[in-house]
């Protein structure tokens, strides 16, 4: 279920970072380093859209041996819809067509 | 010392996301490793908890788990309050300047409330309000281990001694009106605790075995 709210900021930006490369697993530290957003706001944020539907998230294998299973999120089809109405609404073109 | 902290910190942002949030608290720990890795690991941890704290009142057993803290800690004062009575002389230790050791010792001034013929009667319900005193003390921790066998069954001995010293303030003639505060308190207990417990009942009514919650 998505928001009918305006996003945040913080949204906007999580928003775009992930819209760059739709098909894109991420890591929510590498997002932090890329979207600037400190782990007490990206983490909410990551919760709230995933209770929305705007973005999935996925177990994947770790790189380093012994380390633990680590969360990767993208965008879902209805996220990259909002990423899409959100910068067709500050007026940017920058997407590309990627099926979901 | 950083590293204890945030690995603390991160334990407790785990802990307060509960069962409802649990990819999410394995998520930020797989995360919090690489996090020590970039050397910045209370920032995150820090982070972690503020996110989980803000997400806790939008739920539920979060709402649950931050009402029975405020529970938890609303019931210490109150065991203060008669910690200090207790020292106070309160209501059945006729310390007096003496101090305890002074009334051990059988000197010490009295206090008015026990005359001679009744002062035998010290020693035990001296005993008895400070077993009362230990019985509210554990009753918080208790609530939020949410241990619901162990609050009934402390939740009666704290009964049966407030009623055992409602009988002898009876018996002895003594001023009910001390007694306000140990009923006051023992009511107040009673009713938070089975608020809580029925709660929870409704809360987790649907909960698999296996989990906290159940």
């Amino acid at each position: 279920m998505a928001t009918n709210r305006r996003p945040s900021k913080q949204m906007i930006r999580l928003l775009d970072a992930l819209s760059a490369s739709p098909r894109e697993w991420r890591h929510g530290y590498d997002i932090m380093k890329e979207t600037g957003l400190l782990s007490g706001t990206l983490y909410p944020l990551l919760m709230r859209m995933t209770d929305q539907g705007l973005v999935e998230a996925e177990w994947r294998e770790p790189a380093q041996p012994g380390r633990p299973p680590r969360h990767a999120y993208r965008l879902t089809a209805q996220g990259l819809a909002l990423a899409r109405e959100t910068v067709g609404g500050r007026g940017l073109s920058g997407f590309k067509e990627v099926p979901v | 010392m950083t590293a204890k902290l945030a690995c603390a910190v991160m334990a407790l942002a785990q802990a307060c996301l509960g069962d409802r949030r649990r990819d999410w608290a394995l998520a930020m720990h797989a995360e919090f490793e690489v996090a020590i890795d970039d050397g910045r690991p209370l920032a995150f941890a820090f982070g972690c908890l503020r996110g989980a704290l803000h997400d806790m009142p939008k739920h539920a057993d979060g709402r649950f788990t931050l009402t029975s803290h405020a529970v938890a800690l609303g019931l210490l004062p109150i065991v203060a309050l008669l910690v200090v009575g207790t020292g106070a002389g309160f209501p059945f230790l006729p310390s007096g300047h003496a101090g305890i050791s002074g009334w051990l010792a059988g000197s010490g001034e009295h206090s008015p409330l026990l005359t001679p013929w009744n002062r035998g009667f010290a020693p035990p319900l001296a005993i008895l309000i400070w077993g009362l005193i230990a019985g509210h003390l554990l009753m918080p921790w208790f609530i939020l281990e949410r241990d619901w066998a162990r609050v009934g069954t402390l939740a009666r001995i704290n009964s049966a001694a407030t009623v055992t010293l409602l009988l002898f303030t009876t018996v002895l003639f003594l001023d009910m009106a001390f007694l306000l505060l140990p009923m006051a308190a023992l009511a107040i207990e009673l009713a938070a605790s089975w608020c809580l417990f029925r709660w929870q009942a409704d809360l987790f009514a649907g909960a698999p075995p296996g989990t906290s919650a159940a």
